[in-house]
């Protein structure tokens, strides 16, 4: 489905963003990973995403709430693996806490990787897709930026405020055949939700539609779709992969 | 026609997918098919290309003046 494609994917070794990056892959794009560090975790991760080593993949250590760092590393990626067709923000933290106790950093540091970064690594590669006059933009955005959610004020800002720019973005860019969507997943199995107990998760099985907790690959199959022509009348959609947690 | 004018007609032409020889260097950019979103776009590539810096004002509405305003700070 993406043969000849380049992908950018950014929280690319971990989770939903390593899920997407291998299905990518298996689609055949050649995939961008940028993660924070360069570091054996994700070296590993990478290994994991191209396990035949026949894929075309490379890691990129790259500081995505730095606008300069981000364009040193679009530049290198363009440079490396060409036009870039595809961009996955994914990366994003959580610093979760009653609303009183979020200090100055816990709220400025989502915010600068969750909403600041995505705007960075978009602003960094969309000119390239205005002079290719195509592109596909996904944005990681969570059902916790539509409904909201205790303890994370500061996370549901970032994710709500990524629903405002993928919008914004869509509009500007439709008419240079750019798209813009949004996912916003629910609770899915990654290093985000394995901080819960097993009561927790039961609790939270509970309330979806679907009793059970979503899987990376659940999400990658949407990134997949969107990523490709298959979706090519859809922009400036917020889709979520919840298992019918928020309906 | 100079190197300038010449090398703003062929970024523009590649970006509305058009011949060289199609692009008028005289009429208004939205004449030409270019909105302010299209304008704000292509000054960021002409300064990206030329390596100069344009600062556009309303009464830069054609290439001619763009031209003209380029070639003036150099």
């Amino acid at each position: 489905m993406l043969e000849g494609k380049c992908a950018v994917v950014t929280g690319g070794t971990r989770g939903i963003g390593k899920a997407v990056a291998k299905k990518f892959l298996l689609s055949g794009a050649a995939v961008a990973v940028i993660a924070t560090k360069d570091s054996e975790d994700a070296r590993k991760a990478l290994k994991e995403i191209n396990p035949e080593g026949t894929g075309r993949v490379k890691l990129y250590a790259c500081d995505i709430s730095d606008p300069e760092a981000v364009d040193v590393t679009a530049k290198q990626i363009t440079e490396e693996l060409g036009k870039v067709d595809i961009l996955v923000n994914n990366a994003g933290i959580t610093r979760d806490n009653i609303l009183p106790a979020l200090s100055k950093d816990d709220i400025d540091s989502v915010i600068d990787i969750n909403l600041k970064g995505t705007m960075y690594v978009t602003k960094a590669f969309i000119r390239g897709m205005v002079r290719a006059k195509s592109g596909s933009i996904i944005n990681m955005s969570s059902v916790v930026g539509l409904m909201g959610n205790k303890g994370q004020t500061n996370y549901a800002a970032s994710k709500a405020g990524i629903i405002g720019f993928t919008k914004a973005v869509a509009r500007e860019y439709g008419r240079k055949n750019i798209r813009c969507n949004a996912i916003a997943p629910g609770f899915i199995e990654t290093r985000m939700t394995d901080a819960l107990n097993e009561e927790q998760k039961k609790e939270i099985i509970k309330t979806l539609a679907i009793e059970r907790l979503g899987k990376p690959e659940d999400v990658a199959e949407l990134a997949l779709f969107l990523a490709s022509d298959s979706s090519s009348y859809i922009t400036g959609e917020v889709i979520k992969v919840d298992g019918g947690m928020y309906v | 026609m100079n190197e300038t004018k010449e090398a703003i007609v062929k970024i523009i032409a590649e970006y509305l997918d058009k011949d060289a020889s199609e692009i008028s260097t005289t009429e208004n950019f939205t004449d030409i098919g270019l909105d302010s979103l299209d304008i704000m776009e292509l000054v960021m590539q002409i300064q990206d290309e030329l390596e100069c810096k344009i600062e556009l004002s309303q009464d830069i509405t054609n290439i001619d003046k763009l031209a003209e305003l380029i070639e003036s700070n150099k």
